[in-house]
């Protein structure tokens, strides 16, 4: 049954990223309505699939970086869902949705549902805090970069003094600035939390628990370029492209320290 | 018909001046048309004149010649037209087709000005309150308006503007957002400057400096100079500095422009210089968060929203040609007279169309009063049916057929047990209309209890169910309709004066049959058509003895009564043609012309009345008609304005 819903899920979300294509060509009302609705069946669908997944694993499905990539991927839906149903804004939608396509069809690929666990998370529910803390962040830093690229395209057209189509359909650059200024200050927090909580779980669980570990270095780069941006903002006075660039930056260093850390540099955050 | 329209450009320093109503009257006299409409736009005066077929160029007073017309207009009134000297004229389909573009906002000369289209709908008010706009005009309004808010919903027509200060508040607005928390620098003392100002303004900007001298503009930068020595800030620092004039050479000056950047920290700022001298547009180009624009960038934009007006335009035009070509079949057609169920060519039925017409998208209550038989259900059936409701239940309520003691749990419902014999949960009727419409025929029979929960219904929409606690929230337009005088019911105490003020929001009064003799023939041929129909009949028609006998009677029993005497003549009727015997006895030995008013009519009002009736005979043609009655043109034309004058 798994890998049937795992593809069904992606094409849901295929089929909804169609649909905010559309939406966002014709710039009407309705067609946001409809592709916004679509959306929330993908993930209401893709909520489905990780239950399933909860109850074939035993655990929540964030116990190795494959899990955590859908379970991700579901956190960036919903943050979105709730934004652009607070804020009536549809062109996040056109870039998020390929984002969390992309994170859940990695996690299709390469999720093995028949590895043991890691002994050292056995019995530790804390660790499960730790993530789903994270994740929370990791949506708020999503938005931010979204909000952010789009800051820059718009910027872009507005400097080449041409009406495109995003130009057209953009809101303004205030409304991206200020989205991704309260995504940073979101994820910062959310950040310093659950690192916070994984710092207290280790040291609880391991030995000698603080190493010069890729993971840990790079979890500590990303949260000083955020806080980079959140000390711009307040004491610099940074505003439009430069913070824009300060969060493209964090959102790079957030999948590196994610992905190719966590799979291939980490000896001690470790959970293949 | 014959329609045609004279258009004169206004310069543009020229006053508006506008008519009044007695002078819209005079020049009506002058020109000698059936209906008129003088639409004074900003930019434009246009003057559509519509007339009955084959009455054009023989009044003498206007011919084909447009400047005879502009001379004769300002031989009429100088004021009107005092400098103008342009006057153009069209005719029949090009004149319907600028009058459709008028209503559009959308000027001769291609330009847009929506100032034009509320000019031509405040012509049009003016006109039917002084009753020059007919059937006619009043059709075209009709179809003007429709027009109107299909280019609004299905097309970006009203939203693309093309003007340079409406394209420099969309760039702003790109860049920021709202203006609420913004300030303006404007330079300059031309017109553009202070057009421009006037935009921002409208558009609620937080703060605006207007500098129109040099001296001014020195001022101004000597104190951003003085305070960039310090930290403190002194001048205001503006989120949008817009050069309409060269005042200070300092504001095209890059290095006094990146000055006030770091002093703003880099926020966004928006520099635009629509001198013809401005220069170092690669510098601005580099410079952090700061959106330069030229006037040439800016006009680049101007015409790309244009390009893509212009197809809009094109759609727009086909929609145009294909409202005439409607027009001209709507004239051919007996359509006209029809309004959903309802048939009447009369001006009186005109105008109830109309109002129907107009109120029926909105969710205003409304009353409708009338004899019987005058046909207010078919009145409620319309305004359903042309609202947005009409796929939506129409329910049909007789208040006075229902025993009052039932009509409680019939209107709201009941739940189970609120009375004996209430087994069930019962749906009402203003449940079952939800999202519909409820039409409650004979309101003044409503018991006193019932007036204060309906009027609760119209303040809150929602009802109890009988022996219910819970409020039940609905959405029902309301339409009501009474035979008899509310208004005196209200002061006798029988009718509640709160609840009738919440009814009678709009009162439409549908006048008796003897009151609008005019729709006689046309019911007539419309009934005898539906029963000759369904009784497998050729189509029937009434001899002229038959013809005079319905149209002298007095129809007390209205439209229905006609309609029964129609059905019952069709049943009867042998031949093609329907002879005073198979009227019924009543109708056939009337022997008096009855009035409304008098028992015995005087010669003239039965003279009137015979000359308004050959003039619908033959279809509004002046000449028939005088032909028909026996007496000279201008005998007919002073009869006619005779009586104009006694309405």
């Amino acid at each position: 049954m798994i890998p049937l819903e795992q593809w069904l899920v992606t094409f849901a979300y295929l089929f909804a990223l169609a649909h905010y294509v559309k939406a966002f060509r014709e710039g009407k009302d309705e067609s946001r309505k409809r592709s916004w609705r679509i959306a929330a069946v993908a993930i209401a669908l893709h909520l489905g699939y990780l239950v399933h997944l909860s109850f074939t694993i035993g655990r929540l499905p964030v116990t190795n970086v494959f899990e955590t990539l859908t379970a991700c991927a579901w956190f960036f839906g919903i943050a979105y869902l709730g934004l652009e149903w607070r804020l009536h804004e549809t062109s996040l939608g056109l870039f998020i949705l390929p984002i969390i396509i992309v994170l859940h069809t990695l996690s299709n690929l390469f999720l093995d549902l028949n590895r043991a666990l890691p002994p050292i998370l056995m019995q530790e529910f804390l660790f499960e805090i730790h993530v789903v803390i994270l994740l929370f962040s990791y949506s708020a830093f999503a938005i931010s970069f979204i909000a952010s690229l789009l800051y820059l395209l718009l910027a872009r057209e507005i400097q080449k003094k041409s009406a495109g189509l995003f130009y057209r359909r953009l809101p303004s650059l205030a409304f991206f600035d200020a989205l991704s200024n309260r995504g940073v200050n979101i994820g910062l927090l959310f950040l310093t939390l659950g690192v916070a909580f994984g710092i207290y779980e280790g040291a609880k669980v391991a030995e000698q628990f603080f190493k010069w570990d890729a993971k840990f270095v790079a979890v500590g780069l990303t949260w000083l370029i955020y806080f980079f941006h959140l000390l711009g903002r307040f004491k610099l006075g940074w505003q439009g492209r430069r913070a824009a660039f300060v969060s493209l930056l964090g959102f790079g260093s957030l999948l590196f320290s994610f992905l190719i850390v966590s799979l291939t540099l980490s000896e001690v955050h470790h959970f293949r | 018909m014959s329609f045609r329209v004279y258009y004169i450009a206004r310069p543009a320093n020229s006053t508006v001046t506008e008519l009044d109503p007695a002078q819209l009257a005079n020049l009506r006299e002058q020109l000698g048309v059936q209906e008129l409409l003088c639409v004074a736009g900003p930019r434009y005066l246009e003057l559509y004149l519509a007339d009955a077929p084959q009455r054009n160029s023989t009044n003498g007073v206007y011919a084909n010649e447009p400047r005879a017309f502009l001379s004769f207009l300002s031989e009429w009134n100088r004021a009107l037209i005092s400098k103008a000297t342009m006057c153009e004229h069209e005719t029949e389909k090009a004149a319907l087709k600028h009058y459709f573009r008028s209503a559009l906002g959308w000027l001769p000369d291609g330009a847009r000005e929506e100032r034009h289209a509320g000019a031509l709908r405040a012509a049009h008010a003016n006109a039917q309150q002084q009753n020059f706009a007919g059937l006619y005009c009043n059709r075209l309004y009709e179809r003007a308006l429709w027009l109107t808010e299909k280019a609004r919903l299905e097309t970006d027509f009203f939203a693309q503007t093309a003007s340079l200060a409406v394209t420099l508040l969309e760039v702003a607005g790109k860049i920021f957002g709202g203006f609420k928390n913004r300030t303006a620098l404007l330079l300059g003392n031309n017109m553009e400057a202070t057009r421009t100002a006037q935009t921002l303004r409208e558009a609620d900007i937080g703060g605006l400096l207007l500098l129109s001298k040099t001296s001014q503009a020195e001022d101004y930068v000597n104190s951003l100079l003085a305070s960039a020595a310090s930290d403190h800030i002194f001048a205001p620092p503006a989120d949008l500095i817009l050069i309409f004039e060269t005042l200070h050479p300092q504001f095209g000056d890059p290095r006094f422009i990146q000055k006030l950047m770091a002093k703003r920290q880099h926020a966004p700022l928006l520099l635009a210089d629509l001198t013809a001298e401005a220069a170092h547009a690669a510098a601005f180009q580099k410079m952090r968060n700061l959106y330069f624009y030229a006037r040439a960038d800016l006009n680049r934009l101007v015409d790309q929203n244009t390009s893509t007006r212009e197809q809009v335009e094109s759609k727009i035009a086909q929609w145009l040609e294909s409202e005439v070509e409607n027009f001209y079949q709507w004239l051919a057609s007996t359509e006209r007279f029809h309004f959903g169920k309802m048939v009447g060519r009369s001006r009186e039925m005109q105008t109830v169309f109309e109002l129907i017409a107009r109120i029926a998208r909105t969710d205003i209550t409304i009353l409708i009063q009338g004899e019987s038989g005058t046909g207010k259900e078919l009145v409620a059936a319309a305004v359903h049916e042309s609202s947005g409701r009409a796929r939506r239940p129409f329910v049909v309520v007789n208040c006075g057929a229902i025993p009052e003691s039932l009509l409680e749990s019939e209107l709201f419902g009941h739940v189970r047990g609120a009375f004996t014999g209430a087994i069930s949960n019962k749906k009402g009727l203003f449940e079952e209309a939800h999202m519909g419409t409820i039409f409650l025929d004979e309101i003044g029979e409503l018991p006193q209890q019932l007036q204060v929960k309906l009027l609760r219904f119209l303040q809150d929409n929602v009802i109890r169910k009988v022996g219910s606690n819970a409020n039940l929230q609905l959405d029902v337009r309301v339409l009501a309709a009474t035979n008899r005088d509310l208004e005196q019911m209200v002061a006798q105490g029988a009718f509640r004066s709160d609840l009738y003020y919440r009814l009678n929001v709009i009162r439409l009064d549908l006048p008796p049959l003897r009151e609008r003799r005019d729709d006689i023939p046309v019911l007539a041929r419309y009934f005898l058509h539906k029963y000759s129909e369904r009784m497998r009949k050729p189509d029937r028609e009434l001899s002229s003895e038959a013809m005079q006998k319905i149209l002298s009677y007095a129809w007390p029993g209205n439209v229905r009564e006609l309609e029964n005497a129609m059905e019952r003549a069709v049943a009867l009727s042998l031949e093609r043609e329907i002879g005073l015997a198979e009227l019924p006895d009543n109708i056939r030995q009337h022997t008096t012309i009855v009035s409304s008013n008098h028992a015995r009519p005087a010669l003239k009002e039965i003279e009137q009345r015979y000359i308004l009736e050959t003039l619908e005979f033959c279809a509004g043609n002046y000449d028939e008609a005088a032909r028909v009655l026996g007496i000279g043109r201008t005998t007919l034309w002073r009869k006619l304005k005779e009586y104009q004058a006694q309405h």
